[in-house]
């Protein structure tokens, strides 16, 4: 079992005997109100699709599926090619890769989800780190952190940020919930 | 041929303060007497609620009050008299239902529409999240979060047929309003004071706010309800409230009421040029009032209340004059951060800025109240849902 705050885009989920593949997973909070999961699936049996929204202490059934670690090499099409430490290709559909997409880099490592012998999906790194490719000019004196403003990654994706990050820094993401965590440590 | 009525089970755990159990009684009241619904309340405090239910009998475990069958919510009355849900089951703004209410949902044959009524919020992210039939990951069976919100796209505020209308007619009738303010112990109008309103959380820096509005030196009565920060009003005016009693600090000039009905405490919004509000009941009642006010937000950890506040301003003081909003928002952070140390609430600036505030507010009150209310929404979903269950 898994609350579904820790359902993750990539992981496989039974509800009322179906098999579900979790294809995005996007956290929220607000003040009083409960913090929730909205979650987009994938049937694995009739490929349909379907959403929902959890609290994060709702309770869920996960399936343990195999998992390898690969690198993503390269964009087929509406395909995306992985590859294993023995040159081993595997290729999953853009339908089943919709979180991913937002961090996807070359090289990048994580692991592919299989399912009855065949790439379902891939599960990313619960943190990563990526730069900061746009974002407005640092706000003077706020050291904070209390102010957010958007930033565009090297990948496209926009996040929130505090107001002192600027271009060109590196910073740590949870790709759990999309949100900042700290500036990189420099190695 | 008119639909049969919704049949509703809604479930009120009161968390603390009267915030909970006010909203969910004004939602009961409407969904009875407005759309016609016969109604189940299950609430677990009935000392809270009585407060703002004086009808309600403490000693009976079930009644009828004002057209919904009000329930005790305890073991002995969910084992006992609980036996079948109605079309809809309502867990009300963050409560847990009942494990046997839950069994008979889960194996019911044709379950109830099952809702979970979160509270008000004005962000944005709210409109993605709203009334989404969700499969309940343990029971196969659907539940919906309903989100209260101002926007179309969200569950709405609850308003009662005709509410916009009565305050209007209130706010233009000089004779009712002299006449409802002799009744609660209040002076007649006078253009001569600006009219304020208090109901703040005990945490408020009331003292400042009070010294800043003294220094403007402008006339200022301030109607504050029984029970409202009471400490910091005996400090301040170097005596305990009490009702009925005036007490003059310089230009300040304090009412202090009895413990206000629903009713009344709608007429005090309609009646004050400036209400300052708390939590979430009161501020949709001040939005329905049309005039100025200023939000006390319940306070969350790590202040994940303060982008629900921002939201709110973005979405009702958005067209508002920048020099007036920012005078708002920089009030209102200070309001709910605590007050500041080094720096004093842009008061008289604030209430040079009133009129224009006011302008604003009815007209943001009014195409608000042109979007169908919380329970219109609620039942137009249930029908929707129920038809296509078959």
């Amino acid at each position: 079992m898994k609350f579904a705050q820790e359902v993750r885009s990539g992981n496989v989920v039974t509800m009322n005997g179906n098999l579900l593949l979790v294809t995005k997973a996007e956290f929220s909070k607000s003040g009083r109100n409960a913090s929730v999961m909205k979650f987009k699936f994938r049937n694995l049996k009739t490929g349909s699709p379907s959403e929902g929204i959890y609290k994060t202490d709702e309770k869920f059934e996960d399936v343990q599926l195999e998992h390898k670690e690969v690198k993503y090499s390269y964009a087929d099409g509406d395909n995306y090619v992985f590859m294993d430490g023995e040159y081993n290709q595997f290729e999953v559909s853009k339908d089943f890769m919709e979180d991913a997409l937002k961090y996807l880099e070359e090289e990048m490592p994580c692991e592919i989800v299989m399912y009855e012998g065949k790439p379902l999906s891939i599960e990313l790194p619960v943190k990563l780190v990526r730069e900061v490719i746009y974002t407005e000019p640092a706000v003077k004196g706020d050291t904070s952190g209390k102010v957010m403003k958007p930033a565009r990654l090297s990948t496209g994706h926009e996040i929130a940020v505090p107001g002192f990050i600027e271009i060109g820094e590196k910073i740590e993401i949870d790709t759990r919930t999309d949100e900042y965590v700290s500036r990189a440590k420099v190695a | 041929m008119n639909a049969a009525p919704l049949k509703i089970d809604i479930f009120c755990h009161v968390v603390d303060n009267l915030g909970d159990i006010g909203v969910c009684w004004r939602f009961c009241k409407v969904l009875a007497r407005d759309q016609g619904c016969y109604v189940r309340l299950f609430v677990d405090d009935f000392g809270a609620f009585s407060k703002i239910e004086p009808m309600l009998d403490k000693t009976r475990d079930v009644q009828h009050v004002e057209d919904v069958e009000v329930f005790r919510w305890d073991n002995a009355v969910i084992t006992n008299l609980y036996n079948g849900c109605g079309d809809v089951v309502i867990e009300a703004l963050a409560c847990t239902l009942p494990e046997k209410v839950e069994m008979l949902i889960a194996e019911s044959r044709k379950p109830p529409v099952w809702i979970d009524l979160e509270y008000l919020s004005a962000e944005p992210w709210i409109d993605t999240h709203h009334a989404i039939v969700s499969m309940h990951p343990q029971y196969g069976v659907n539940k919906t979060l309903f989100f209260i919100g101002f926007s179309e796209k969200s569950g709405g505020l609850t308003r009662e047929k005709g509410l916009i209308e009565q305050r209007l007619a209130f706010q233009a009738d000089p004779a009712a309003q002299d006449a409802w303010r002799a009744k609660v112990g209040l002076p007649p109008r006078d253009t001569r004071f600006i009219d304020l309103s208090l109901f703040c959380y005990a945490v408020s820096p009331v003292e400042k706010l009070l010294a800043d509005l003294q220094a403007t030196g402008r006339p200022i009565r301030l109607m504050v309800p029984a029970g409202v920060a009471t400490e910091p009003l005996t400090r301040f005016m170097g005596q305990k409230p009490e009702a009925g009693v005036v007490v003059q600090k310089g230009n300040l000039y304090f009412h202090n009421l009895t413990f206000l009905t629903q009713d009344d405490y709608d007429r005090l919004l309609w009646s004050c040029d400036l209400n300052f509000v708390r939590g979430e009941d009161s501020l949709v009642r001040a939005v329905w009032a049309g005039n100025p006010l200023v939000w006390d937000i319940y306070k969350q950890q790590e202040d994940a209340h303060m982008p629900k506040l921002r939201a709110f301003h973005d979405h009702y003081w958005g067209g508002l004059a920048p020099e007036c909003r920012e005078i708002l928002d920089f009030f209102s952070v200070m309001w709910n951060e605590g007050g500041r140390q080094d720096e004093d609430f842009p008061a008289d600036r604030l209430l040079a800025c009133l009129p224009r505030i006011t302008e604003h507010a009815r007209l943001v009150s009014l195409k608000q109240a042109e979007q169908d209310d919380l329970a219109t929404r609620l039942v137009n979903f249930v029908r929707e849902q129920m038809k296509n269950q078959g």
